[in-house]
């Protein structure tokens, strides 16, 4: 069984940054590297796997104004047939935005035509170039306008602003391909259950290679500090990086420990396709008779350290068995529940 | 000369480049409006193919540039090298362009090949030289050296033009012709044109000895042998001679050769020209010419089973006044009959051989080898042929 097929189509002005995005999500280029890409040339058609059911067809259409003539003429049922998700990518400092507006409706004209019941997002892109005051009026003026013309078709339209410069553009892609994973749903459930048995803080479940981030689950009796809204999105761009130094000194990214203060988190592979954190505060009773002020990592040795690997070890033990459930909704028939 | 109809004509010349916002677009073309609609009054009135449907061709991905691409759009084809040249300089990190030929779709394009991958290689190294393409874009110099290239080519069949003190565009058409097949050592070669007046003292030196004997009668090994050449480079020569159409190849010319006629047999009575160089080809000197029926009915009556020699005797009268070597040459020219040759098949050798003439012998036999290639090969008779393999075993005669 092949697994679901979702064909999504990025589109958007020539040098928006669709490429670029392309790269650096789903081909491990740094925001850097991005700036050696050339023009795309037709359309560039890629084919992901994501998981284990699903294969993501992406085609990444050139902006130039030869080929959109073509995407909206003769090349149209070709273009817009069977999509499942279109992402506009609207260049935010964009002399000619009225046309690029224009270029949207024309989209989505063609999408109620020939997929109506496609998902729409829009990204609203370089965000990096705008003052920080003024991203907030900007992102939303462009989206009031987006949002308008989206229902004359009767389409609801998801908008993000992006910057491939922090993570924000993790946010974005890791909403749009969740909301086309088939059983997501079914992941959020047992990942749950999961953190329930763990007593975890936080549990989040990654793509291995993309490290979108495909659910995650949060302990409302957790302590209030995380109040980062954004931190999902961090994370997968701070380990991402992290993985592509590991592998420039060709040293593979298998797992990660990190010991705080307060908490310690756990990265580590759960099925071939997913890795799991897991994020763990210190419980006082792990803790024992140590109150030494100013921590507890003095010695290095000695209580704590056999504390720490005894929680180390649950912790591996839990996801390793959790491994064969999650492996089983890996490979379920999307149309399964 | 072989039959040469002279190169086809240019239908139109372009030029197109990848506009970092607006995609593919024509840049220049000649003659006006062939390719894209033109305003000047005296372009086309309509393209002569739409671009449109074409464009992604004209500058196709990276995977298809810097190589010779050829494409048939309605009853047009046209042929192109699109160059890519990454470099950071650039908008987008890259400069595509391509000049383009446009041809009727059946003209035989095969000589204008070499021409358009050097115009686009010198065009890439102006280019990355002095950014001669990108910054000009569209000069006025470089629509002149469009126009000249087309109207020269057309015109003169060559080009030369000067662009600066160290590039300049030298483009001369050539006839492509094909490879020349093999040449075997026992093939007989014609010549179709005076050789001794067309050489000169250029000439390489082997050639200029084998060619007296090169009379239609001596097979290649003998003409080796006559002139005291290297068989190699004799045969090498003829294939030279073959390529431009100053030889052709017959088999030797036997009387124990049997032959046969073709499906083209035909031509010979619907082709008229066909015809008469027949009469005139095959008369004996001094002989009266036979008319062209005489000539078909003797041709039609060459058949598998038979011989030349028992054929000539059956048809003894017919044949007064005609040269038989030149019929059959004639007629093997023209493939209106066809050399029937016999493969001596070994079945069972059932004795060792221990002769080392006899041991190549058999392995000649081994592979699917005729009488004249053997018999050239060991440098013996048919009979002797024969002889020698009977020792061994049973004999079978193939003909075909």
């Amino acid at each position: 069984m092949a697994g679901a097929r979702r064909k999504l189509l990025l589109m958007g002005r020539s040098g928006s940054g669709k490429s670029s995005m392309r790269s650096i999500i789903f081909s491990n280029y740094s925001a850097f590297d991005t700036r050696r890409l050339g023009a795309t040339i037709d359309v560039e058609h890629s084919h992901l796997r994501f998981l284990g059911n699903m294969t993501l067809n992406l085609w990444d259409c050139g902006g130039q104004d030869a080929y959109m003539d073509h995407y909206f003429s003769t090349q149209r049922d070709n273009i817009f047939r069977m999509v499942e998700a279109l992402i506009f990518v609207f260049d935010v400092e964009s002399k000619e935005l009225r046309k690029d507006i224009e270029t949207f409706v024309l989209c989505l004209r063609n999408l109620y035509e020939f997929s109506p019941s496609s998902k729409i997002f829009a990204l609203v892109h370089k965000m990096d170039l705008v003052i920080l005051e003024k991203r907030q009026d900007v992102y939303r003026a462009l989206m009031k306008s987006l949002e308008d013309t989206s229902a004359m078709f009767s389409f609801q339209v998801q908008g993000f602003a992006t910057t491939i410069w922090d993570e924000s553009l993790y946010k974005a892609w890791s909403s749009i391909v969740c909301s086309l994973i088939p059983n997501v749903a079914l992941f959020q459930k047992h990942l749950q259950t999961f953190a329930d048995i763990s007593e975890a803080d936080e549990v989040i479940l990654f793509e291995k290679t993309t490290f979108l981030v495909i659910s995650h689950v949060t302990n409302p009796r957790s302590p209030g500090f995380r109040s980062d809204s954004t931190r999902f999105e961090k994370i997968s761009n701070i380990i991402k990086q992290y993985k592509q130094s590991c592998s420039k000194l060709r040293a593979q990214f298998q797992s990660l420990s990190i010991r705080g203060t307060d908490s310690t988190s756990y990265l580590d592979t759960m099925t071939s396709n997913t890795m799991i954190m897991v994020i763990m505060s210190h419980k006082p009773d792990i803790r024992g008779s140590s109150n030494l002020p100013g921590g507890n990592d003095i010695n290095g040795d000695g209580d704590e350290s056999l504390a720490d690997e005894a929680e180390n070890n649950i912790i591996l033990a839990n996801i390793k068995i959790a491994r064969k459930m999650f492996e089983k909704i890996e490979m379920m028939n999307p149309d399964d529940r | 000369m072989a039959d040469f109809g002279g190169f086809p004509q240019i239908l139109s010349l372009f030029y197109a480049t990848f506009h970092p916002t607006e995609g593919t677009k024509v840049l220049y073309q000649v003659p006006p409006g062939s390719v894209v609609r033109s305003a000047d009054p005296s372009a086309f009135n309509t393209p002569l193919f739409d671009f449109e449907s074409i464009n992604s061709y004209i500058i196709p991905k990276p995977q298809l540039c810097n190589k010779l691409l050829t494409l048939r759009v309605n009853n047009y084809r046209i042929v192109s090298h699109p160059v890519h040249i990454w470099g950071s300089s650039y908008a987008r990190n890259s400069f595509l362009f391509n000049f383009c030929f446009v041809f009727h779709k059946d003209a035989d394009i095969s000589a204008y090949s070499p021409v358009v991958r050097k115009l686009s290689k010198m065009f890439q190294a102006l280019e990355e030289q002095n950014k001669f393409l990108s910054s000009a874009q569209m000069s006025e110099g470089l629509k002149s050296i469009v126009d000249q290239v087309y109207e020269d080519l057309n015109n003169y069949c060559e080009c030369f033009i000067p662009i600066d003190e160290a590039n300049s565009i030298n483009i001369k058409l050539f006839p492509l012709h094909h490879p020349p097949p093999r040449i075997k050592a026992f093939h007989v070669p014609i010549s179709t044109v005076q050789l001794k007046a067309v050489m000169d003292v250029n000439w390489d030196p082997t050639m200029e000895k084998i060619v007296e004997f090169i009379d239609g009668i001596n097979a290649v090994r003998k003409i080796a042998e006559l002139a005291d050449t290297d068989y190699k480079l004799t045969r090498k020569c003829i294939q030279h001679l073959m390529y431009y159409g100053c030889v052709i190849v017959v088999d030797i010319f036997q009387f124990s050769n049997a032959y046969a006629c073709t499906a083209d047999i035909s031509a010979l009575a619907k082709d008229r020209h066909v015809g008469e160089e027949c009469q005139s080809y095959v008369a004996s000197p001094g002989a009266k010419k036979r008319n062209v029926c005489d000539l078909l009915e003797l041709y039609c009556s060459l058949h598998n089973g038979q011989t030349v020699k028992d054929w000539y005797i059956a048809n003894r009268e017919q044949l007064r006044g005609i040269d038989i070597r030149r019929f059959i040459s004639f007629g093997i020219i023209k493939g209106i009959i066809y050399r029937v040759n016999m493969f001596p098949v070994l079945e069972d050798v059932n004795v060792a051989a221990t002769d080392p003439m006899d041991k190549r012998l058999l392995r000649l036999t081994k592979k699917i080898k005729h009488f004249d290639d053997i018999c050239t090969d060991m440098q013996t008779s048919r009979k002797q042929v024969l002889q020698s393999l009977d020792k061994y075993g049973e004999v079978v005669l193939v003909r075909a």
